[in-house]
């Protein structure tokens, strides 16, 4: 018994430091994150995209922005439409490449530093900056735009400094940290998929009626709270040095945001439900 | 215009030769002789020839009514597994799930593919310059599957394996049973149980070749580039 638990610290010893960290909340996030890039990386594959309506698509969104952001979306769009496969061939696997980055612990701060730079360049040269600047844009209709949200989520989910967030804290919230780290230790998968699933749900469920849409509001808060506690250790307010409480207060504003406030009648006698 | 034949060469280039990767597994470092290890280097080969007959029908080798056979009988095989003494254990550990899930996820190719060409030998996701092993019919020249809902979650199951796959410590779970063999300071517990005792009669380069095959790096490898294939056969045929 003793000689396996010695022969076990050595084969710890010798294990790479970035193969012993566990999978906290911010991990399981990164790794979420990863399923999505890959996930684009093979839609960008499909038979569609080797159309030119592919291009096509793209030119549409330089439609009323200013002629300095349309004029390069143009371009780009001609790009595709002229060389259907190798630019898109290209596309699909930097995202590929991204997802596979990300996911793999040596590389996640090179693929996360890839994925802003990329997701800028798509926002701007294949959603026309979500339509922000040519007043399109609408919660509705996916503005600001996808893309963007993929850099911030990057530069949310840049890796912490430590490998947890306990230090300099009061004792029980590094408690609460290590019991997050321990339970789901063995457990990334499962927890990816349930934290994946919760999500699709918040996001799904502001295009719901009002009933649903406060049920997956109210299970946004509780994600954001979730998130807040286990993942960003309460923005590590109470170990001094914090600028800001993190991000996932900002996150439950935002589905705040999104609360239907109440359902009136319009000049027609439809109802209408407004947001708060 | 559709996916570009040298694309689909690549990915069914890869499976070829994680189907090679799988067959040395069996013969060089002897899988049958440890536990729990030749049933899934066996299914793993299975799988590389059946993905690159999808991707290119030149390299189909069998009838698709026999693959779905013989996938069939692959999922029952798992599934037994998970259902026998040790199968929580293994459900918890993740070691019989994502082969379980894979074999399930083949099967449903074979069975559920649209097109004349379904019930014939070689893939059927082939059309006009299209996907050049698939022969069927829809847009694009790129066959489609039956329950395409189906394809999708198979699809976001494959990248979920594929996202934990390169995440984890790849000799944490390896495919062949460790335990009873000693440990080799400085070694993966795979390599090490694999590889056995080195003796001096044994040729340097057959030992090298064990370790290769066996290492956590082809180990990870070979489940990132198999799930990673079948994901993207999955979505560009929904």
């Amino acid at each position: 018994m003793v000689r396996a638990r010695a022969e076990s610290r050595i084969n710890q010893a010798r294990v790479p430091r970035w193969e012993r960290l566990g999978t906290d909340a911010r991990r399981v996030l990164q790794l979420a994150l990863a399923a999505i890039w890959l996930l684009d990386g093979l839609l960008q594959y499909q038979w569609f995209m080797y159309t030119e309506a592919f291009g096509q698509m793209i030119g549409g969104t330089a439609a009323e922005n200013p002629g300095v952001i349309a004029r390069p979306i143009r371009w780009n769009a001609a790009l595709v439409e002229h060389h259907l496969v190798l630019p898109n061939t290209v596309f699909a696997s930097i995202q590929l490449l991204l997802g596979l980055g990300i996911a793999y612990r040596p590389t996640v701060r090179v693929a996360l530093a890839a994925s802003i730079a990329w997701s800028l360049g798509v926002w701007w040269f294949g959603e026309g900056l979500g339509g922000v600047l040519s007043g399109s844009a609408s919660p509705v209709s996916g503005g600001p735009g996808v893309a963007i949200l993929y850099g911030l989520l990057a530069v949310l989910l840049w890796p912490a400094a430590r490998p947890g967030m306990t230090g300099g804290e009061p004792g029980w919230i590094s408690w609460l940290e290590r019991y997050a780290a321990t339970v789901l230790a063995h457990q990334g998968l499962a927890a990816s998929i349930v934290l994946a699933a919760a999500l699709i749900v918040i996001a799904v469920g502001v295009f719901l009626p009002p009933p649903l849409a406060r049920s997956a509001l109210i299970l946004a808060l509780v994600v954001a709270a979730f998130i807040w506690a286990f993942g960003e250790a309460f923005g590590q307010i109470l170990a001094g040095g914090a600028t800001d409480p993190n991000s996932a207060p900002l996150l439950a504003l935002l589905a705040l945001a999104y609360w239907p406030r109440a359902t009136t009648g319009d000049n027609d006698g439809r109802a209408q439900v407004k947001f708060a | 215009m559709s996916i570009p034949a040298w694309i689909l060469a690549i990915f069914a280039a890869v499976m070829l030769l994680a189907a090679e990767v799988s067959a040395g597994q069996l013969v060089v470092a002897r899988a049958w002789t440890r536990d729990g290890g030749a049933d899934i280097a066996v299914y793993q080969l299975l799988m590389g020839i059946a993905m690159a007959g999808i991707l290119l029908p030149g390299l189909s080798i069998l009838p698709n009514a026999v693959w779905e056979v013989v996938f069939a009988v692959m999922t029952a095989w798992f599934v037994w597994r998970l259902c026998r003494g040790r199968g929580a254990a293994a459900v918890a550990h993740g070691q019989c799930a994502p082969h379980l899930v894979r074999s399930a996820a083949i099967l449903y190719v074979f069975a559920a593919l649209a097109g004349p060409s379904a019930a014939g030998s070689g893939m059927s996701m082939s059309g006009p310059g299209g996907m050049s092993g698939m022969a069927g019919g829809s847009s694009g020249g790129v066959p489609t599957l039956h329950a395409p809902t189906l394809a999708l979650i198979f699809a976001l199951l494959m990248v979920a394996f594929t996202v934990h796959d390169l995440d984890r410590r790849a000799d944490v779970d390896g495919y062949f049973h460790v335990a009873g063999h000693r440990f080799m300071p400085g070694e993966s517990t795979l390599a090490a149980a694999t590889a056995g005792p080195v003796t001096p009669r044994q040729p340097a380069h057959a030992y090298t070749v064990k370790r290769l095959l066996v290492s956590p790096a082809v180990v990870k490898g070979f489940r990132v580039a198999t799930g990673l294939t079948m994901a993207f056969i999955l979505i560009t045929m929904i």
